[in-house]
């Protein structure tokens, strides 16, 4: 059956392009410009989805994405929802809640055992035997949630993007509209947001009865076409606002970081639902939800119809239902006195029977139960309640309330504003907005069209006047409405019936009423008890019922009551938009390239990428590090060291500054030389070390650690302020790139691609060079850490890669070899050296790391005083080197393996080596100092439990005389 | 200065990328870099919609000391006052005011007068600076920052160094008129340069841009 109407003046859809899609493996039609909810209706598909908990069938219910009964997903994507979400040619659709299929699903047998469900029960229910807990759980998760994450679809990255106005207006309706205008004709920079696809608001599908209204709206669009400083982006939500005007904007595609100067919201307001038996039946829908079916998508939304009404929308809505073709038979209206005028008189030419001072007591459903069949209506009380002694029922496949709003000022809450209800107009209204906060129109209580224009107007002259791009006095805006649109209390409870509040999460009156006997009479502590518009519409339909229950459960004003937090996001946001596109920048030293050819294993360092080892086929990761190492040892090696921190201090004190920032001394050395560096925090804890070199007289040269470059940097920047010497510190890490050229080969191999006079009489070890290397300049320090011949080369980084490949053809008939970072690691262990926050943490000084030899007698270093209180108290700990038996073959310890002594840990493995050049299993430990003479056994705990003993030696564990440097 | 065949001991962070895409190369100040990777008509319309360039090959200085100025001057350059002001020459060449005693000195495409400067005798030292340099030009360049930078470039004033994130990267960014809408320089460290540009490759593309080679953005 098709229910779409003929061509409907200012229709969203697009009947030159027909498109398909299938749900439940169905094939519909659609045309563009069709959400997911329209082109079902319009093809007379009414359970559009089920319910959370009772599996209850489902249909249109706002039509706007209040709700969230009709939800579906693809093989790509979770929670599509169906109001929001337009037909795309193709698309293949699953409900995201049914088990078997939305006409028959299984689990709605869950509705049969509904008594013993009550809100809560899951907290009551499963907590014994505990054991069974994990049965339960698994159970349960298999059956809550919605939607099923699809973890191997790969979707397009959703791009974030930031954007900026002096002024962002939420909402174009009426309001929103002309306060863009008035602001952006004071030369404000405007932008407006509203998340329906086109612009207009409420003037788009409210204004059938209203002819101004679409004149109205058609001279608001032209005047913002004529302002270029007024921009209006449709189908895009606020969806949060964080401090200082910083506002989340989503749209089907992305997120959009705004920041704006101000903001004015003309969100209107949001239709709410009434409380009665059946109210969640396919064919119950908000007043609103149906002129939207009819106006925006031409689809007729029943045949028969039942209005409830307690506000004058109802009689307009009435009559849009007429225009679209469907019989009204009944409009039922909450006040005892109804409406006069010309629409209640229209109605009856059109012979609607009025009821007034009834209520709808409950939605019946047809023989198969999919939806309303008929509605009981019966007269209320002088209390209030339905008199159901005199129920009469009316025959309708349609039920369409309208009999309150409620403020969609979600975005207001959050900026700080605070609201208050107006009993006059039945409404929460914001009494204070903070500082460059505005708002207007419906979500003020103002409804009538020429009173929100004006509001609007006055509220955009207000914010051009905050900005600054206006004088003069601020017209005042507009009161609310002097007459209710919203009933106090829209509530009539069926004693046998589910009387639904929250859709989302199948709470009905009962519930309610259960938890505030158990105590939870606090709305926010009833909304965590409950989960009441915890749901994926986040209460829009269910809060302020909410609210009005307890209220009247507690004897208390809906004041007094009050509401619950408003936090972002007002809509779900997918996590796919959150996320946005992956900006995790990788650091890569000028030769990575050619790593990469060489098939190099990367690792991570910091946020560099470096070579871990180079795999050979054939050979474990092991066996490659060994062979790297020994090709060191024996022949010639080559490492990228571009990685390493390199900083530049110069000036007329740079020497004062580092004898100030490092432990040793280097304010006298000479021109061409170079020292081992260690630097502490005041605490006299290590946090760096390195080598300094002196290029000239006022110029030195500092390596550090990969990983600590940057805070260290960061740090001589702070003393270098502090101390304001003159010393001025350049960080040159990614500027200059460098390689280790190491091996007893090293200095033949180098010789013909240098200037410089390599000699050990010319360049003795330790000491600088400046010259060229094939052509570069280049930096070349004879230095020690792998323990053998070598000379580290700091080229500017463009020319790294040449240098590199000249230097790896040159060695080519040496058997060079490159080697990564545990060749290194291996390497530098096997010469005792330490690596910082490795062998290190956050509370080693050099005294139990045995290096004390690094602490220069000198007037200040920093830390130093720390150190010299330390030195007058024993050390808890040594930093030794140990050895296992060379025919050990496991278990074998790791590092950070704990040492243990009778049961009681003193200390821990800080570097290992299995195999090594020096032929046995090698490492470093802390341990207790009584544990650190040379010969020593200590017991080192595996992470198999077992216990491992070593003996303790002195390091190095190789050419401790430094012969290999010669 | 720019050469067809120089030698080319100097190498760009994206010269890997651009390795088999270039259609034709040049050699500035001794770094080997695509000349063309389209057609020059294509070219030209990208330049026009979203172009992207890498021009790192220009020699790139800092000249810091209290004479950093007067040194930069005495090798007839006119030197901004303003911090972060930017001056640039008939050749090409630009002049970026970084800090009270801070010039960064870029030789245009045909050389220029980084050689030319000399610190001996003054209060001032010269560094070499390796940044990677890449050019944004197009109509749609602001979408690009849209997606990966939190400055407002629409009132990003012209001729001033901003220093912001780009895709998560540190940069600075020289807003520089152009034919038809500003030219964007960017500089950036020589070690984060790759990944940069591979996140605004694949941001570029998908906005309808592409990558031009360093005579495609000379037309700008």
């Amino acid at each position: 059956m098709s229910n779409r109407l003929p061509p409907q003046p200012g229709e969203w859809i697009d009947r030159t392009r027909a498109l398909t899609f299938r749900l439940e493996g169905r094939e519909h039609s659609a045309f563009a410009g069709d959400t997911l909810s329209s082109a079902l209706a319009a093809a007379g598909v009414r359970t559009l989805g089920r319910s959370f908990k009772y599996h209850r069938p489902r249909g249109v219910y706002s039509a706007a994405g209040h709700d969230c009964n009709a939800m579906f997903e693809s093989d790509a994507a979770t929670n599509v929802r169906g109001d929001t979400t337009l037909v795309a040619d193709g698309m293949d659709l699953r409900p995201v809640n049914a088990a078997g299929s939305l006409a028959h699903d299984r689990l709605n047998v869950v509705e049969k055992f509904s008594r013993f469900l009550p809100v809560g029960f899951y907290y009551k229910a499963f907590h014994t035997p505990r054991r069974l807990f994990p049965l339960y759980e698994r159970q349960m998760r298999r059956v809550a949630g919605l939607g099923h994450i699809k973890p191997n679809a790969r979707l397009p990255a959703s791009p974030k993007d930031y954007d900026f106005c002096d002024l962002l207006v939420v909402g174009a309706g009426a309001a929103g509209l002309s306060a863009a205008i008035a602001a952006a004709e004071c030369g404000v920079d405007v932008l407006v947001v509203d998340q329906r696809a086109r612009p207009g608001g409420s003037l788009c599908w409210q204004s059938g009865q209203v002819p101004a209204a679409r004149q109205q709206l058609a001279a608001l669009l032209a005047r913002t076409e004529e302002l270029p400083n007024l921009c209006i982006r449709a189908g895009v939500e606020a969806a949060g606002w964080y401090a200082d005007h910083w506002i989340a904007l989503v749209d089907s595609a992305r997120l959009t970081k705004l920041r704006a100067r101000a903001t004015l919201v003309a969100a209107g307001a949001i239709e709410q639902p009434a409380v009665f038996g059946g109210n969640d039946l396919p064919g119950v829908m908000l007043a609103s939800a149906a002129q939207r079916l009819a106006r925006l998508y031409a689809v007729r939304p029943g045949q028969r119809a039942v209005v409830l009404a307690a506000n004058l929308d109802a009689y307009r809505a009435a009559l849009d239902l007429i225009d679209a073709g469907v019989q009204v038979a009944a409009l039922v209206d909450l006040r005892f006195g109804g409406e006069a005028g010309e629409l209640l008189a229209r109605l009856h030419e059109h012979k609607v029977e009025i009821l007034a001072g009834h209520a709808v007591y409950e939605a019946v459903a047809g023989r198969d139960g999919s939806g309303v069949a008929a509605a009981v209506v019966c007269p209320l009380g002088a209390d209030g309640a339905p008199v159901v002694e005199r129920a009469r029922r009316i025959d309708c496949d349609l039920l369409a309330m309208s009999v309150g709003w409620a403020p969609a000022g979600a975005i207001l809450y959050q900026a700080g504003a605070k609201f208050a209800y107006d009993d006059q107009v039945e409404q929460f209204t914001p009494r204070t907005l903070p500082e460059g906060v505005f708002a207007a129109g419906r979500v003020r209580g103002v409804y009538d069209l020429e009173a929100r224009l004006a509001d609007g107007r006055a509220a955009g002259l207000a914010a051009a006047s905050h900005l600054g791009k206006r004088q003069g006095d601020v017209p005042r805006q507009s009161p609310p409405s002097s007459v209710p649109h919203s009933h106090g209390y829209p509530i009539f409870a069926h004693a046998g019936k589910k009387n639904f509040v929250d859709l989302d999460e199948d709470l009905h009156l009962a519930d309610f009423k259960n938890a505030h006997q158990e105590g939870y009479d606090n709305i926010e502590l009833l909304k965590r008890y409950s989960t009441v518009g915890m749901g994926p519409s986040q209460g829009k339909l269910a809060n302020m019922n909410a609210v009005r229950i307890l209220a009247r459960l507690n004897g208390r004003s809906i004041d007094e009551t009050g509401t619950t937090t408003s936090r972002p996001f007002f809509n779900p946001v997918s996590l796919g938009c959150l996320a946005g596109r992956r900006f995790h920048p990788l650091r890569r030293t000028p030769q990575h390239a050619w790593h990469a050819e060489h098939g190099a294993r990367f690792v991570h360092a910091g946020a560099w990428l470096r070579p871990e080892f180079y795999p050979r086929q054939g050979k474990s990761r092991e066996q490659c590090v060994l062979d790297e190492a020994l090709a060191v040892r024996q022949s010639l090696g080559m490492i990228d060291v571009g990685t390493l921190g390199k900083l530049i201090v110069s000036g007329s004190q740079a020497g004062e500054f580092l004898e100030r920032v490092y432990t040793g001394k280097f304010a006298e050395m000479k021109p061409g030389k170079l020292r081992y560096a260690l630097a502490c925090d005041e605490t006299g804890v290590i946090i760096e070390d390195g080598l300094v070199a002196r290029l000239d007289e006022r110029t030195y040269f500092l390596s550090t650690t990969t990983t600590g470059s940057a805070s260290f940097y960061a740090e001589l920047q702070r003393w270098a302020i502090i101390w304001r010497l003159d010393a001025a510190i350049t960080n040159v890490t990614g500027q200059w790139t460098g390689l280790n050229f190491a091996g007893p080969r090293s200095r033949e191999i180098l010789a013909p691609h240098t200037e410089v006079d390599l000699s050990s009489e010319a360049f003795p070890f330790p000491a600088v060079r400046r010259g060229t290397v094939a052509g570069a300049p280049a930096l070349l320090m004879r230095v020690g850490f792998v323990g053998e011949l070598g000379y580290e080369i700091h080229v500017p980084a463009s020319h790294g890669m040449h240098v590199w490949r000249t230097l790896w053809q040159a060695g080519e008939s040496a058997g060079i070899r490159a080697f990564g970072v545990e060749a290194q690691r291996l390497l530098r262990l096997e010469k005792g050296h330490l690596i910082v926050s490795q062998d290190t943490d956050a509370l080693t000084t050099p005294i139990e790391a045995g290096l004390e030899w690094a602490l220069a007698n000198k007037p200040f270093f920093i830390g130093q005083r720390s150190l010299r209180i330390a030195a007058q108290h024993p050390p808890s700990r040594k930093l030794v080197g140990f050895e296992l038996p060379r025919e050990h073959a496991g278990p074998w310890p790791e590092e950070c393996c704990l040492v243990v002594d009778n049961g009681r840990i003193t200390g821990r493995v800080s570097s290992i080596a299995r195999r090594s050049t020096v032929g046995r299993p090698i490492g470093l430990a802390f341990v207790a100092p009584a544990q650190a003479q040379p010969g020593a056994t200590i017991r080192i705990r595996t992470e198999s439990g077992r216990m491992v003993d070593a003996e303790i030696v002195e390091p190095p564990f190789y050419d401790p005389r430094n012969l290999r440097q010669s | 200065m720019t050469t067809m065949l120089g030698q080319s001991m100097r190498t760009s962070a994206m010269h890997e990328w651009s390795a088999s895409r270039a259609a034709s190369w040049l050699d500035i100040d001794g770094m080997r870099l695509p000349a063309r990777l389209h057609a020059s008509e294509r070219e030209a319309a990208l330049v026009d919609e979203l172009a992207l360039c890498d021009e790192s090959g220009p020699r790139k200085v800092a000249v810091a000391g209290a004479d950093a100025a007067a040194v930069v001057a005495a090798a007839g350059l006119a030197v901004p006052d303003e911090r972060y002001a930017i001056s640039r020459a008939f050749d090409g060449s630009l002049v970026a005011r970084t800090a009270p005693r801070e010039v960064v000195v870029q030789n245009g495409p045909a050389g220029g007068p980084v050689t030319a400067i000399r610190v001996a005798g003054h209060d001032a030292r010269l560094i070499d600076n390796e940044d990677a340099t890449l050019v944004v030009a197009g109509r749609r360049a602001r979408e690009l920052f849209a997606q990966t930078c939190g400055v407002d470039f629409r009132n990003a004033p012209l001729e001033r160094l901003i220093y912001t994130r780009v895709a998560g990267v540190s940069c600075a960014i020289a807003p520089l008129p152009g034919r038809a809408a500003p030219v964007y320089r960017l500089w950036v460290d020589y070690s984060y340069a790759l990944a940069l540009w591979e996140s605004l490759v694949e941001i570029v593309e998908g906005l309808g841009g592409g990558v031009v080679g360093v005579e495609g953005v000379r037309t700008v």
